[in-house]
């Protein structure tokens, strides 16, 4: 299944680095043949994470006149105008639907079979009714419509708890997979600084909130300098009893570690071609590509990174706002994707979207949309089975089956645990071990969802 | 000492500062001599190990001036001085003036103003009660200068001001929606925005909690909400009706746009006519007034009994401790219900409960140390302490880019969620420390090498450091690490921490008493045991 050619991998290797004479020890460092070997096997998971809670309902909206107009006329002043709507035909949908207005790539990527969306997506313990939540019959995710705790029961998939969860299921999946696929470099990375997805109960993540190369400065090699390097490190060494002062010298001192290792193997890459936005999440989806480019080097053949884009909760001002937010999202996964075709092998890296909850259909009072619960959320790569929906796309009424209240917070019909099982099972982790990963899964009939084959 | 030395009841409380101001006239020896504070048991003539220690915990880091200031009377005497000192008041910014114009005056005021304890109490209540530049509600950097002055003016008075003055603030209800928050009751709702996070975030939390602020749990060992999603519509519709102050010489009308100066106005014909379902099964009958019902739902908010240990942890964590036991909450919690004198939420013996208490004090004598103390430095406050250590003066010009190059850039919180949360418990420790949330493996090195730029560079075009008392001292290595010790570590440097740089800056590496003194500073204030406040 390896998409990547010989021609293609030189390609990407030299070109640029040919001047600065870095093309020899690239190739020593990766050795050739032992990339393709790993390069053949390699799998990358990036998932996005919109904090906030983005606005399901005006990201992917019905576009039949009855199922717009019934939009329409509920959303007021949130709801869009259909004639800027970007229309998309999941393949398994009677009815067409439509995008956000500056969803361009993404529609494209939808058309051409890249990206599946896995609609009404959520924190579900069990298949749940409205009568059921309304009666209290069945358990739900504890502090529901919280940020705090849906952004951690989104990335743990512990949804009753006393203290919050410390292991996530990004972690769990690292551990699981370490063994077989871990070098000695830690196989997770957030860019999006300390987030509990990434933690595992062995795996250990490098997590950053800028340029994870980021060392030292002021050192100059000179003997003073060197007396002050040795006794800072050695400093690093002592406890003084206190766990806390112990566990500021570990960060350190691993962070010491880690941005020298990754420093010395981005040196033999190359800056990727790829065009990408200025936008913050943009700005993190480009040090992924760069990364994965030298994976080799660091001796990896799986890989998850977590990135971030923040300011989905609009409470106020959704239109404007979310627009924004839309277009950063856009054209982040847009080149990103280009930057997979750069690196050749689009089919083994998968792009996924989280966030806290969607936003209740009905607006409030101020222009904007409250906290919800069910959302839509997007895969990307050349393995998805695009250009369709997974999941049941829900009953936008007011009060109505999949309304947990009365201002439209959809009940998910699709539970956390099939979509991340899905990715996990395509990952590499057993299928044996999905349930103790997603310990939902046991209450729903089938344990994977469809969009990667 | 136990809590009937550490906290002084109301009445004493204000015929000491009586006495205070008028000693403090009669100038600083006849005011040591005198002080009113003598039958506490604090010993007088403080230790300045002891001395610069409190100042950790009150001020934005130790001084030489501050230390000898503590130095003449003893803790609860500082501390009334403290509550009576002078308000570093911010300047409102000018019509061209950004964002940064109030930033820089945060540093100029906590390096240079004599309100050190009420900048930090109220900079912590800034962390707990969040509005934020990031985001797009907040129109003017004068919202965020009135803020802080409110904050600043309330911060020893009554919790119930604070959250009446917070919840009518035009800063806040910009930020979280309630300005202009319509009452309507078909085809639209209320925001719930500003009711969810005054009960979630600056209250009463999501769980019940007991006096000593763990949480309650029923029969069978699960957490009780404090609320549901009816309360959440209750108090959405209680914060309807209210709308930004007019600009001089107008008006006011429901929807007009931002104006910051001045609390925010009601609107009875925009305030919601249900009736609304708060705490606890409390109801307020639809159709009231607005400004009698919002008195009341703040009230039902304030006698909440989750409101004592919920602020009580969460300033402790700020100020002293990141896991502080919970007889610590519990007896700040008995204070916060009632002061002494039947007064529930006074802020001033609250602080001094906190600052005074058995646990804040143990840690004066290192060997009572355990290994549960301390709390990392936030950003700020390593920036700030680190350098009103090197004797700094700045006017505020590009310090914030170090905040946010650590994650704490003043007033630009990502989410009303602070920059990090309360309750993040540090990978591996099994303890609770809230900064650890934004220390990564790209900040630690923004802390180190801030350090590196203050000490051997610049980290602004108009701020100065002073590290000539340290150079006077480097001619005897033992002299210097003495007062490294004391002014930067409160005396508590471990044997083999001294032993280090001992012998480190006495190698031989180090050509003059500039470069061992810069190097013993650099190793200190880069260190974890300096990081890690305890």
């Amino acid at each position: 299944m390896p998409r990547i050619t010989r021609r293609g991998f030189l390609r990407t290797s030299c070109c640029t680095a040919a001047a600065a004479g870095l093309v020899s020890s690239s190739i020593n460092r990766l050795g050739l043949m032992s990339a393709y070997a790993q390069g053949s096997d390699y799998k990358a998971l990036v998932c996005i994470f919109m904090f906030g809670g983005n606005d399901a309902n005006n990201t992917i909206i019905p576009y039949d006149s009855a199922g717009y107009a019934n939009y329409a006329q509920i959303r007021d002043n949130l709801a869009l105008d259909q004639s800027l709507l970007l229309p998309i035909q999941p393949k398994s949908q009677g009815l067409p639907f439509a995008l956000h207005p500056r969803c361009l790539n993404i529609q494209q990527l939808f058309n051409s079979g890249q990206v599946a969306a896995v609609v009404n997506t959520g924190v579900l313990p069990q298949p749940t009714t409205r009568d059921q939540y309304l009666k209290g019959l069945v358990p739900i995710p504890v502090s529901l419509f919280s940020h705090q705790d849906q952004q951690v029961q989104m990335q743990t998939d512990t949804l009753q708890y006393t203290t919050i969860p410390t292991v996530g299921w990004g972690g769990l999946m690292a551990d699981q997979i370490q063994a077989i696929y871990g070098g000695n470099f830690p196989i997770l990375i957030s860019l999006a600084g300390i987030n509990v997805f990434a933690q595992g109960l062995v795996a250990k993540p490098l997590q950053t909130s800028g340029d994870p190369t980021l060392s030292l400065t002021g050192f100059s090699g000179s003997a003073a300098d060197n007396a002050r390097l040795n006794a800072f490190q050695a400093l690093l060494t002592f406890g003084d009893g206190l766990t806390l002062i112990q566990s500021a010298s570990g960060v350190t001192t691993t962070a010491l570690q880690n941005a020298q290792n990754l420093a010395a193997a981005l040196a033999g890459g190359t800056p990727l071609k790829t065009r990408f936005p200025k936008n913050p999440l943009a700005v993190q989806l480009k040090e992924v590509a760069q990364i994965i480019q030298i994976r080799s080097a660091l001796g990896l053949s799986r890989q998850i990174f977590f990135v971030s884009l923040g300011g989905f909760d609009t409470h106020s001002a959704q239109i404007v706002t979310q627009a924004k937010l839309m277009l950063q999202l856009d054209e982040s996964l847009g080149a990103f994707y280009e930057a997979t075709n750069e690196l050749g092998i689009p089919q083994q890296i998968l792009t996924y979207t989280m966030s806290d909850f969607s936003r209740t259909f009905q607006p409030d009072s101020t222009s904007g949309s409250d906290h919800a619960w069910g959302s839509h959320h997007l895969v990307m790569g050349g393995a998805v089975v695009g250009g369709d929906f997974y999941g049941t796309f829900p009953t936008l009424a007011l009060g109505g089956p999949d309304d947990a209240t009365n201002q439209g917070r959809w009940i998910p019909t699709t539970p956390l645990d099939q979509y991340g099982a899905t990715l996990a099972k395509w990952f590499g982790v057993p299928t044996g071990s999905l349930q103790s990963i997603f310990p939902n899964l046991k209450n729903f009939k089938t344990q994977t969802l469809g969009f990667l084959g | 000492m136990v809590r009937k030395s550490s906290y002084l009841q109301r009445s004493s409380l204000r015929t000491l500062s009586f006495c205070l101001a008028a000693l403090l006239l009669l100038g600083c020896n006849a005011f040591a001599k005198s002080s009113p504070a003598s039958s506490s048991k604090q010993s007088k003539n403080v230790k300045a190990a002891v001395a610069a220690r409190f100042l950790e915990q009150s001020s934005w880091g130790p001084t030489a001036a501050t230390i000898a200031q503590v130095q003449q009377g003893d803790l609860p005497t500082y501390l009334q001085q403290q509550f009576t000192a002078p308000i570093s008041t911010y300047v409102t910014p000018g019509p061209d003036d950004e964002i940064d114009f109030v930033q820089n005056q945060f540093f100029v005021n906590a390096l240079q103003g004599q309100d050190q304890l009420r900048q930090r109490v109220s900079f912590a209540l800034a962390e707990i009660i969040v509005i934020s530049g990031i985001g797009p509600n907040i129109k003017s950097p004068t919202a965020f200068s009135l803020w802080m002055n409110m904050l600043q003016n309330d911060a020893f008075g009554n919790f119930f001001n604070i959250i009446k003055d917070v919840t009518l603030s035009p800063s806040m209800g910009s930020y979280l929606n309630m300005a202009n928050n319509n009452g309507c009751s078909t085809h639209c709702r209320p925001n719930e925005n500003y009711a969810r996070e005054i009960l979630q975030l600056f209250t009463i939390g999501l769980y019940q909690l007991n006096p000593d602020g763990t949480p309650m749990v029923d029969q069978n060992g699960d957490l009780i909400p404090t609320y549901g999603q009816d309360e959440i519509t209750g108090f959405g519709q209680l914060f309807t009706g209210w709308t930004y102050p007019p600009k001089p010489g107008k008006i006011a009308h429901f929807f007009d746009g931002p104006y910051y100066t001045g609390p925010m106005l009601p609107f009875q014909k925009h305030y919601n006519k249900a009736s609304k379902t708060l705490l606890d099964g409390f109801t307020i009958p639809g159709g009231g007034d607005i400004e009698a019902d919002l008195t009341s739902g703040l009230k039902n908010i304030f006698d909440h009994p989750n409101v004592g240990p919920f602020v009580c942890k969460q300033l402790i964590q700020k100020l002293v401790t990141s896991n502080p036991i919970p007889a610590y909450v519990s007896r700040c919690t008995q204070v916060f219900n009632d002061d002494g004198t039947g007064v529930r939420g006074n802020m001033e013996a609250v602080i001094s409960e906190i600052l005074l208490d058995s646990e804040a004090r143990r840690g004066d004598d290192p060997s009572q140390l355990q290994p549960s103390d301390g709390h990392l430095r936030e950003p700020l406050l390593h920036i700030l302490a680190s350098m009103r250590a090197v004797n700094a003066t700045t006017d505020g010009v590009n310090l914030s880019n170090y905040g946010k190059s650590m994650l704490q850039a003043p007033f630009l919180s990502p989410s009303v969620f602070n920059f990090y949360p309360p309750d993040f418990l540090v990978s591996g420790s099994g303890l609770i420390g809230p900064e650890f949330d934004i220390l990564n493996a790209n900040t630690t090195f923004a802390r180190v090498n801030f350090i590196n730029d203050l000490i051997y560079g610049t980290v602004g075009p108009h701020t100065t450091t002073d590290i000539s008392p340290y150079v006077n001292a480097a001619g005897n290595i033992r002299n210097l690490l003495e007062l490294v010790n004391t002014n930067l570590m409160h005396g508590a440097m471990p044997s083999d921490m001294s032993s280090t740089l001992s012998a480190t800056l006495s190698s031989g590496a180090f050509t003059d008493t500039t470069q061992i003194a810069q190097a013993a500073l650099y190793l200190v204030l880069t260190s974890s045991q300096f990081q890690v406040q305890h």
